[in-house]
């Protein structure tokens, strides 16, 4: 009896709950906007590059919620007609997706100052997002190696440059491991699209028992390299860039690096669109891009950035003018793209499955 | 043969007086009825409509899971390790079960702390630990290359024995549990009948001990392989390129490409695929099937029927192997001796002798290896490095010091404790009565319910998560703590109604005829006579609900909203961004609830099984 009490209590939150939700709802889009703003140190950067000095200077308060971007929540929130954030940060295939199925309300270019939309790179500016951030895969190895790699051919002539070797795995479709193993093939830059993916998967062949792991996400490629359970392959820069500021012997290859872009966009259904809108023209002015690059180790998508920040610094970021050329620009929009009735996103996910069983 | 007389009079008795119980006993399930129904049952048939594509019917998704080879293999190799799983949780939670059963309170108590403590470090970091125990330079390689017994490392991770030995460690309560709350009900006096009537302790084992065991067996089998069908984060840790899950496909198809429609298709395949292999299952053992096994209705005295099949068969064969290495042993030490006078002497003494040593050092090994991982945490969490390594550099404590200092921390905590709780609560009470019920009570059907009250395990949650979404919008439960509770208790309560219903199989009904015939109501007598005999099920299925609530991510992820961010939530998100030690502290602070709650729970599993003794006097010298 008593039981049964406590389960009629927890009825009584519930409908206590509705009506909290309600009252919420019905009050929203009052002087605030609701950011995703990640977690741990990038959360850390974010709120104190953006959030504060925007609160500052609009007086709009941001509510922050320390959380990633699923592109799966992003769909529930269409389908329930209520989304849960006015800006999220989203990576490039899957808002070039999001935007095909109408889910991101465009960008507001025509509110931009024009210096600030210039200094933005032509990859930043997307219709349904602006850039936030470059990072990139790198070839990553330990210093004390007798002969370092410095392409991704290198990484594949295990025995010219030896050592234990890590891969990224294709779980995720994108990412990079048809990328590399391309380019380890031979292919030139400007041709990687579309993957070949019969090309790749012979050439991710001949790697494929000099692998120790093949991981999934940045804090399993970061693991291996804490552990020294790999010496070399490939991992997130900022993941590499948090081993070496805690004093372990690593380097940075940034020849031939898959460079990525996250953008902030706005997801139809935001409660307070407008402020939304503010936000994106505050994150994408220099000042407070260089000011988030003095935080965490992530590029600038606004070039007139690096002219508030010193040279040491930005040489090191994944959009410095003498790395950008260097590197190559995952081409998002390519997965988001159909192939007869699959996304090439799709696709690839197919691919990398029938391959890791092969 | 004449040892099985005894329970089968006993069992047929009991299986009269069950019929005999009145069918308001049913209404019991009722609350877990409604319940599932809401919050799982509703959503599930939602996405099963997505999944044929509604109104259109149409197979096409169904099609194309079996027609792409992919997806079959990977069922395959998912169902296999799951098997190979369940069958070396039983080899190894046997002993470990049988050990606690028969030694003294105060082993019990500490042997309790080493195989619950483990299950309260986030699965996230325990496979690190792993990790960092099996690498070419771990504990495990250094010691057999100290030894001798290697020349180079042996490659223990990142390939299948990785995966298995991780999944092992992350299964083996869910084994050993269930099987302690069985043997805690059988009637030790079988087996001392057994010896007086002359079985050796072999055959007294096999054949009375084992049997009455069973239901302890099948409810640990089912739970360790319905978890392990939808466990998949621990072999992408610990696994190489080939170790992949059916779930783990399940989830990118609907976490990445929001491809639902085929996510639910598969997950329905993969329910559906289960539940008749355990139809099957039961086919092959006998009568009753099954849940004839899992209710106790068979096993103890039928083995007459199933001595005829499948299982019964091999164990038969198995046992007469080991009867006859026996034989031929004593014949060994006959001949040494070379008296004719011993030999009447029994071998038993002999092999006690024997196993014993083998035995204790077998249930030693395996409770070292469930605590491992804890005692590289333990260190892990005073390292003065900046990240998850081992040895550490150096000490210090500001990885405490930082998770006290970061209100998010503790505010999760908070959370996840109010939701655990929570939903241990709604769970037991909901899984018991609902397994008291389906136990006491053969009715016709009684297969397909206890189906459906064990299926939430094996449906994965990114299924349920989904189909629960809509619903807590509308309901208004998005975001909110009774929301949390409600939808982990949906696994909660099958974990429940499985260790309960294990417990309550070797339970003997005639007590409560007993209390009855005193004058003791149907309450008084659940709560005076049946309660505290199956506390130790109960308790197991608290513990299990506790863990299931603690751990969850994916239903959490989903319908957490953004004000009650729960602890593996918080800890996920961190572990995206960075492994710092901070999760390891987090681990060791969690270590301190648990050695807590079970020091209460044993004291009061002490204190309960002291009464029962005196209670029980008109069942003298059970124990």
């Amino acid at each position: 009896m008593l039981r049964r009490l406590k389960t009629f209590r927890a009825a009584a939150w519930a409908a206590a709950a509705v009506t909290f939700l309600a009252t919420g709802l019905a009050k929203a889009d009052n002087g605030e906007v609701v950011v995703h703003v990640g977690t741990g140190d990038w959360a850390e950067a974010n709120i104190k590059a953006y959030v504060e000095p925007f609160e500052e200077e609009t007086g709009i308060k941001v509510v922050r919620v320390e959380d990633w971007f699923a592109y799966s929540e992003l769909k529930l929130w269409q389908e329930s007609g209520r989304a849960e954030v006015d800006v999220t940060s989203i990576f490039v295939t899957d808002g070039s997706l999001a935007h095909t199925k109408g889910w991101l309300i465009p960008v507001d270019y025509a509110g931009f100052s024009v210096e600030t939309k210039d200094g933005l790179t032509d990859a930043a500016k997307k219709p349904w997002g602006v850039g936030a951030l470059y990072y990139a895969v790198t070839l990553s190895y330990f210093s004390d190696l007798e002969k370092a790699p410095s392409t991704w051919a290198e990484l594949w002539d295990t025995n010219g440059f030896p050592g234990k070797r890590t891969m990224r795995s294709g779980k995720y479709g994108v990412g990079g491991v048809w990328e590399i193993a391309l380019l380890a093939d031979g292919v030139a830059t400007g041709a990687l699209y579309p993957i070949d993916f019969d090309r790749a998967e012979k050439s991710l062949d001949k790697l494929r028992p000099h692998v120790v792991k093949w991981w999934d996400d940045g804090s399993d490629g970061q693991q291996l390299f804490a552990d020294r359970f790999v010496d070399m392959g490939p991992a997130f820069n900022g993941r590499i860039g948090n081993l070496q500021k805690k004093g372990m012997p690593l380097t940075i290859e940034w020849n031939q690096a898959l460079a990525m872009i996250d953008y902030w966009a706005i997801p139809k259904g935001a409660p307070n669109p407008d402020n939304a809108q503010k936000f994106l023209r505050f994150t994408a002015r220099p000042d407070r891009q260089a000011d988030f690059a003095t935080r965490i180790p992530y590029g600038p998508t606004n070039l007139d950035a690096y002219k508030h920040l010193d040279e040491k610094l930005a040489s090191q970021l994944p959009s410095h003018p003498s790395i950008l050329n260097r590197m190559i620009t995952v081409d998002g929009d390519w997965y988001a793209g159909t192939t007869g009735e699959k996304t090439n996103l799709e696709i690839a996910v197919d691919r990398w499955n029938r391959w890791r069983l092969r | 043969m004449t040892v099985a007389e005894a329970p089968s009079m006993k069992s047929a008795e009991r299986r009269t007086t069950a019929l005999r119980s009145a069918p308001y006993v049913l209404l019991l399930t009722l609350p877990a009825l409604v319940f599932l129904g809401a919050f799982y049952l509703l959503p599930l048939a939602k996405l099963v409509a997505t999944s044929l594509e509604a109104p259109d019917l149409s197979l096409e998704q169904y099609k194309a899971f079996f027609t792409d080879d992919v997806y079959l293999r990977v069922l395959v190799k998912t169902f296999r390790l799951a098997i190979v799983t369940t069958v070396l949780c039983v080899l190894l939670g046997y002993p470990v079960a049988y050990f606690l059963n028969n030694t003294t309170p105060g082993l019990r108590k500490f042997c309790f702390l080493l195989i619950v403590i483990p299950y309260l470090t986030s699965f996230l970091v325990r496979a690190y630990a792993l990790i960092i125990l099996l690498s070419d330079r771990g504990v495990v390689n250094g010691l057999l290359l100290w030894l001798g017994a290697i020349e180079e490392p042996f490659r223990l991770v990142y390939n299948s024995i990785g995966v298995q030995v991780g999944m092992v460690h992350v299964m083996l309560p869910f084994m050993i549990l269930p099987l302690y709350g069985t043997m805690y009900n059988i009637d030790r006096r079988l087996t001392q009948a057994a010896y007086s009537l002359g079985a050796g302790p072999v055959s007294s084992f096999l054949r009375v001990y084992l049997p009455l065991s069973m239901p302890g067996v099948v409810s640990g089998s089912i739970l360790v392989l319905v978890l392990s069908i939808g466990f998949y984060i621990t072999p992408a840790l610990l696994g190489g390129l080939g170790d992949v899950m059916l779930v783990n496909l399940i989830d990118v198809q609907a976490m990445q490409l929001g491809n639902w429609e085929f996510a639910a298709a598969a997950s329905i395949i993969l329910l559906i695929l289960t539940l008749l292999g355990f139809v099957l299952l039961g086919a092959l053992m006998g009568e009753g099937g099954l849940v004839g096994l899992l209710t106790g209705e068979v096993s103890q005295s039928d083995s007459r029927i199933s001595r005829a099949r499948g299982l019964g068969i091999l164990l038969r064969s198995l046992g007469e192997l080991l009867r006859l290495s026996v034989l031929l042993r004593a014949v060994a030490v006959l001949r040494r001796k070379g008296a004719a006078g011993v030999l009447y002497r029994r071998p038993g003494p002999d092999l006690t002798r024997l196993i014993q040593p083998v035995s204790l050092v077998v249930v030693a090994l395996v409770l070292a290896f469930l605590i491992s991982p804890s005692f590289i945490v333990l260190p892990m969490s005073f390292s003065s490095a900046e990240f998850i390594t081992f040895p550490p550099p150096g000490w210090s404590t500001k990885w405490y010091v930082a998770f006290f200092s970061q209100a998010d921390w503790v505010q999760s905590l908070f959370n996840s404790i109010q939701v655990a709780f929570g939903s241990v609560l709604l769970s037991t009470v909901l899984g018991t009565l609902a397994a008291y019920a389906v136990v006491r009570r053969p009715f016709a059907g009684r297969t397909i319910a206890v189906l459906f009250f064990i299926s939430p395990i094996v449906v994965p949650p990114i299924i349920v998560g989904i189909g629960l979404y809509g619903y807590y919008v509308s309901w208004g439960l998005f975001g909110t703590l009774p929301g949390l509770i409600l939808a982990h208790s949906i696994g909660g309560t099958a974990l429940c109604f499985l260790s309960v219903a294990a417990t309550l199989a070797r339970f003997d009904f005639r007590l409560e005829q007993a209390s009855m015939s005193l004058g003791a109501g149907p309450i008084m007598t659940f709560a005076k006579v049946t309660l505290p005999l199956i506390k130790p099920g109960i308790a197991a299925g608290a513990l299990f609900s506790f863990i299931n609530s603690f751990d969850e991510l994916v239903i959490t992820m989903l319908i957490v909203g953004i004000r009650h961010e729960t602890l593996p939530i918080k800890i996920w998100n961190n572990l995206r961004n960075e492994i710092d030690p901070v999760i390891a502290a987090v681990s060791v602070l969690l270590i301190l609830l648990p050695v807590l709650w079970l020091l209460l729970l044993t004291a009061s599993q002490y204190l309960s099984r002291t009464e029962s003794t005196k209670s029980g006097a008109a069942d003298a010298g059970v124990r």
